[in-house]
């Protein structure tokens, strides 16, 4: 049987703006992920100075794509309605992250 | 569809945090916030290369730089990815307040430091590469 999809998660937009912005979110998150990855070498040379920031960007990364699902409707209610909250949060979240890896891998490279 | 004119003021329910950082105005056409959404993104992606970039000189290219130089790239890589995922956060934020605002959106000053900052690297790197490679 064919499952009838979600009300709220139907919108017009011609140009397909709440799918763009939802992949372009998975593959930043993606991308963090890889980027974690590569931490992964540090730990025999840096110990727990490498393991912190794949925990902490686990987190960030966890924790915005649980809020994507909530964005997704948003937008496509909001494009309706015209009007979309601006992802405060998901900016900061994310910001933050990258902005503590390459602080805490400044940090390694300096002075480890 | 409205017209991009028609003004409309700020939700009643969003939170203090919005309300204090993004500021009065109205709100703008939903796409654009969209677009800035995606154009944040996409200079986080270029943050996390340079990140990427700094962690790998550091962690696979020993046997290739000498470790002072090793040590000059990947730090140098490591403030650029720095540089402009914080300075994606800003923009992000300049570039929402000027739509709700209604004003021109502001240059973005990150694009000609990263340009020459990638240059001098690259540069940088052939010199090394053509006169002082072991």
């Amino acid at each position: 049987m064919r499952r009838r999809e979600p009300l709220s998660l139907r919108h017009d937009d011609p140009g397909l703006q709440p799918e763009r912005t939802l992949l372009a979110w998975r593959r930043t998150l993606m991308t963090l992920l890889v980027v974690c990855t590569l931490f992964l070498r540090w730990i025999p040379r840096f110990g727990l100075m490498a393991v912190l920031p794949i925990f902490f960007s686990l987190i960030a990364a966890l924790l915005i794509q649980i809020a994507l699902n909530a964005r997704y409707r948003k937008s496509s209610k909001g494009l309706k309605q015209e009007r979309i909250p601006a992802p405060l949060r998901e900016v900061v979240v994310l910001g933050g992250a990258v902005i503590v890896l390459s602080a805490t891998g400044l940090v390694a490279v300096g002075f480890g | 569809m409205n017209s991009p004119d028609s003004s409309k003021p700020p939700s009643p329910d969003r939170d203090r945090l919005s309300a204090s950082l993004l500021g009065g105005g109205c709100e703008p056409d939903p796409r654009f916030t969209l677009a800035n959404e995606r154009t944040f993104l996409a200079w986080i992606r270029t943050a996390l290369a340079f990140l990427a970039g700094g962690i790998a000189v550091e962690a696979f290219t020993g046997d290739v730089f000498t470790p002072g130089l090793r040590r000059a790239v990947a730090l140098s890589l490591l403030v650029l990815a720095m540089l402009v995922s914080a300075s994606a956060c800003l923009r992000w934020l300049k570039v929402e307040r000027a739509m709700r605002q209604r004003k021109p959106l502001p240059l973005p000053v990150l694009v000609p430091i990263l340009s020459l900052g990638g240059a001098l690297v690259a540069t940088g790197l052939i010199v090394f590469l053509i006169y002082g490679a072991p």
